[in-house]
């Protein structure tokens, strides 16, 4: 046990003690000389001289003790060497795990390597008593440790076994979850943040990351004791100072479309990228699996420029929601300083059947409804059969309780004139709930049906246009580009006026659209301007591209379940068990659900009720999401191209956005291995003002009132 | 012209009369008028006659030998003989107090002599520094008054044994004027106050008091340096005014009342009360 001080030289300070001593002498020396007669009325009682000669001195003592502890308390006198008297602290970790982070240059370290390293460091630097936590700042954030532990070599054993970094950061939310860490516990005197990253734009300084930054900060500030927490940082900045790195990565994957029967070809497109290329070797083959079992390879052209498109075509055998995946082969020598935008995965519904709903607008004879109908049921080769399994009924028997229960991927409203109030808004609850609703207009619309739930608004019947195979925007459409539907002339079609939001899929050469999408809460609403039967004398239903078309709008209308299976980092994960393949709908009931993280141990979950908001499962990659017995649920959590931006935040803007937290310190921690004296010696200040007030009161009232 | 003979100061005073409560030699002068009305029997010098003096008044033995006329006169006699004891010990010194009291026994004898009283002064500390024996004579009150002018303050202050010794060295009752501060032992200055009334001498007892000396209205720490020795007090004076004014007041109140017992008057003298008003109060006093 030893007793230091901070600041040793303002011990210098203690020489203000002379000034008491100095006042005290001269006032002795300035009493006033009177010649006197009267002496022998002087005699003091020796007993009050004695005694107010020993307050004095008292009063002395007390004002010089007084001053020399004030001295000792700026000092910053801190007791060391015991391990009983250190101050015990809550630290928490940050590690930036994004890919950035795994970033080999040759010549320097890995940053990630480096983060490690220096954690482990950090982690040596604790007593037995101090909690630790680590924080992973992927994104979404990752706690590594559940909470704050004494168990360092448990803390040294996880960091040392971490894989390599992936997916993308989330600054702002590691520091708020590891504030969340250090509010689990009551608190200590002395809590301290440490964070290790490269400090890349994208997660740390992009336009959502300061969004995120200002959200935090306003929280943080809610909290006062947030003010005596400590930020270190550190910055690992080898990357930044080169010229960048080289980089040849494939961009994610664009399926044609996420929904597909069994035996159906799906066309993938994916861009290879290629960065700062110095003439080293390229990948020549991209291997492409389905489920882990390799299905396909790839010859990729030889890459000179900066983003060369591929192409691929897979055909699913089994039903149920698929794993693609397409990777570089790794070539035998370095080449690539950052390896983790070599494969992308995706997850592909492969469906036995999709049921939709036709709701046929009336009309006599064959009904608005006749000829998708029949496009579904009787495609034009006659060797398949189709995926699509229609239903049809009348709008005017249209009873959505009853007619919507069977789950139809897709509800088509036929040139329906206009909808009853309880259809349109069961219509709109299955719209917002995820449904995908096409409604093709025709002469039986309305001028004005504004109970269809148009992305727009009609204006009038117009006459002649064509279809413009170069205006087929949408990625289901690129098919028909150069196919019998384009130049195709329109005699009759409504004029409609999109919404502001509203994604043209199609346009006619007029600039129109013909397709139009709009959405609307978790689903969406296309409108065809053209019918979809032969009123107007239609020329549509005459191609023989027609039940094709049908069939991709239907799969691109149903291929928005996709997106519950392919989210974006940070994204919750939508479960509802009627769009989920392969599950029951009694399913319903209550369940327990659980999936194996990146880093960690199993993650578990429990939902009350359906559909369930399952939390993000982690960055970058894929996840199986086990609830109860049923087939585990793959997730794909797609990777954020930029970043592998590599760019980086200057040591300014990183100042600009900690200057928003309201941490006390943005380097270099207080946690020293003392304990701070500082409160004591004060307390002892406090004890001894109140001794001198008394004394010095004591003094004054036996002076008397003068 | 004299620092005492102010006759602005001294004029008041000679409209009131001294009246002696007690009988020194029987009679008082004053308000008793003198069966010699200003001739007594003691021849003083002879001058010429002038006419419209009475014609008993001449001497004719004179006339016979030198056939002029030439009126005898004699000097005048009283029966009260009055003795001042100025005290001129160091603690007068202080403040204004000596002066004040040689001013006041200026005044005292100039009142006396006009009442054609005797008039003595011994100046004094521990012992006798000068001394004028009393007359009557109008001329003596230059005399006394130039020895005041003369007189400094200082010594060592021993009042009893001096009192003791001058009262034994009187024959003659008389009227005895203390002016002091009495800075002494109490028992030793009833002692001798004491020894001077069974001696049948009649004492006044002017105590004179500097204000200070009385309120003692010091604040800031003070070393007191006696008068009289080289003995210093570095005191607090507020830690001590209440013990010290308490331990006065007693002194004082003491003396009163010893004084009292013995038919001796006792009067304070206040240096910052003027002298006509003091002398004017205490003599109305005795007139009463």
């Amino acid at each position: 046990m030893f007793l230091g001080l901070t600041s040793g030289w303002l011990l210098l300070g203690l020489a203000g003690l002379a000034l008491p001593v100095l006042i005290h002498l001269l006032t002795r020396r300035r009493h006033e000389v009177l010649r006197w007669g009267a002496m022998q009325f002087l005699r003091q009682p020796t007993r009050q001289r004695a005694r107010r000669s020993f307050d004095e001195l008292w009063l002395l003592l007390v004002r010089l003790l007084l001053l020399a502890l004030i001295v000792f308390a700026l000092a910053g006198p801190f007791l060391g060497g015991v391990d009983g008297f250190r101050p015990r602290r809550d630290v928490v970790l940050i590690l930036d795990a994004s890919a950035s982070m795994d970033l080999a240059i040759p010549g320097q370290p890995r940053p990630w390597d480096e983060a490690k390293r220096a954690a482990l460091a950090k982690l040596e630097e604790l007593s037995d008593e101090d909690r630790v936590g680590v924080v992973l700042a992927t994104h979404p954030p990752q706690r590594l440790t559940p909470h704050l532990t004494k168990n360092r070599a448990e803390v040294r054993q996880a960091l040392e076994s971490l894989p390599s970094p992936r997916g993308s950061a989330d600054g702002a939310g590691a520091i708020a979850e590891a504030c969340r860490l250090l509010d689990e516990d009551p608190r200590r005197a002395e809590r301290s943040l440490w964070l290790a990253s490269d400090f890349q734009h994208w997660g740390w300084g992009d336009d959502d990351a300061l969004r995120r930054w200002h959200a935090l900060a306003g929280e943080l500030k809610k909290d006062s004791g947030h003010a005596r927490t400590a930020l270190e940082t550190l910055a690992l900045t080898a990357a930044q100072e080169s010229l960048g790195p080289v980089n040849v990565g494939l961009s994610p994957l664009r399926p044609q479309r996420s929904v597909a029967g069994v035996g159906q070809k799906i066309a993938f497109t994916a861009d290879v990228i290629l960065e700062r290329h110095q003439g080293t070797p390229t990948p020549t083959t991209l291997e492409v699996s389905i489920d882990g079992k390799a299905s396909t390879k790839v010859d990729l052209p030889t890459l000179k420029t900066a983003s060369t498109p591929i192409r691929f075509e897979l055909t699913f055998t089994e039903p149920g929601l698929r794993r693609v995946r397409a990777a570089f082969t790794a070539p035998s020598k370095y080449w690539d300083a950052f390896a983790a935008d070599n494969s992308q995965e995706r997850i592909v519904e492969v469906a036995t059947e999709l049921p939709i709903l036709l709701i046929d607008g009336g009309g006599q004879g064959q009904g608005s409804s006749y000829y998708l109908s029949k496009a579904f049921t009787e495609p034009g080769d006659p060797k398949k059969v189709s995926l699509v399994t229609p239903r049809i009924v009348r709008v005017t028997e249209f009873e959505p309780a009853r007619d919507l229960e069977f789950g139809p991927r897709v509800v088509v409203l036929c040139d329906v004139p206009s909808l009853a109030d309880s259809q349109r808004q069961a219509l709109e609850a299955y719209v917002r709930a995820g449904g995908s609703l096409w409604i093709y207009l025709g002469p039986r619309s309305e001028a004005n049906p504004s109970a269809l739930l148009l992305p727009g608004t009609l204006s009038a019947v117009k006459g002649d246009a064509f279809l413009d195979g170069d205006r087929f925007l949408h990625a289901g459409l690129e098919v028909f580009k150069k196919s019998a539907l384009n130049g195709l002339a329109i005699r009759k079609r409504w004029r409609l006026e999109p919404e502001a939001g509203s994604i043209p899929w199609a346009l006619f050469n007029t600039g129109e659209p013909w397709l139009i999408e709009k959405r609307l809460g978790k689903g969406r609403i296309l409108a065809s301007t053209i019918p979809f039967d032969r009123s107007w004398d239609n020329p549509l239903t005459t191609a023989w591209e027609f039940p094709v078309l049908a069939h991709e709008i239907v799969y691109a209308l149903a291929d928005l379940r996709s997106d519950d299976f392919n989210v974006k980092p940070g994204t919750p994960v939508r479960l509802d068990p009627d769009r989920i393949p392969g599950w029951n709908r009694s399913q319903k009931g209550q369940a327990s659900g659980s999936w194996q993280p990146w880093v960690g141990t199993v993650r578990t979950f429990t939902v009350a009720s359906w559909p369930y908001s399952a939390p993000p499962p982690g960055p970058a990659g894929v996840y199986e999401i086990h609830v109860e017995d049923s087939a585990p649920i793959p997730v794909a959590v797609l990777a954020d191209a930029a970043e592998a931006d590599f760019v980086y935040l200057t040591p300014r803007e990183w100042k600009t956005l900690v200057a928003l937290l309201p941490f006390s310190a943005e380097t270099g921690s207080a946690s020293s291995d003392a304990l701070p004296l500082w409160w004591v010696v004060l307390m002892l200040v406090v004890a001894l003002l109140g001794v001198e007030s008394w004394l010095a009161g004591r003094i004054v009232r036996r002076r008397g009132v003068r | 012209m004299s620092r005492f003979a102010d006759p602005q100061l001294i004029a008041p005073l000679s409209r009131l009369a001294l009246q002696a409560r007690q009988i020194v030699e029987g009679f008082l002068t004053g308000l008793h008028k003198s069966p010699y009305k200003g001739f007594s029997v003691e021849f003083a010098e002879h001058r010429q006659y002038y006419p419209g003096d009475e014609i008993r008044h001449i001497d004719w033995r004179a006339f016979g030998k030198t056939d002029r006329y030439y009126i005898k006169e004699y000097e005048e006699e009283t029966n009260l003989q009055a003795w001042m004891l100025l005290d001129a010990s160091g603690s007068m010194a202080y403040g204004p107090k000596f002066e004040y009291a040689c001013l006041l026994a200026a005044c005292l004898s100039y009142l006396m002599l006009h009442q054609l009283d005797a008039v003595g002064l011994w100046v004094h500390d521990h012992d006798v520094r000068e001394s004028l024996p009393p007359h009557a004579h109008s001329k003596h009150w230059l005399r006394l008054v130039q020895m005041l002018e003369a007189a400094r303050p200082g010594g060592e202050t021993a009042l009893a044994p001096l009192w003791h010794r001058l009262a034994g060295q009187l024959k003659r009752r008389s009227l005895i004027v203390l002016l002091s501060d009495c800075f002494d032992v109490l028992e030793d200055l009833v002692l001798a106050l004491r020894h001077f009334r069974h001696r049948g001498h009649e004492v006044l007892l002017l105590h004179v008091l500097a204000p200070d000396e009385i309120e003692f209205p010091f604040t800031r720490p003070t070393e007191f340096q006696s008068l009289e020795n080289e003995q210093k007090e570095l005191i607090d004076p507020v830690l001590i005014r209440a013990e010290y004014r308490a331990r006065f007041d007693a002194f004082r109140a003491e003396l009163r009342l010893q004084t009292s017992d013995m038919k001796v008057d006792y009067h304070l003298m206040r240096t910052d009360e003027p002298i006509d008003r003091a002398l004017g109060y205490y003599l109305a006093k005795r007139g009463g």
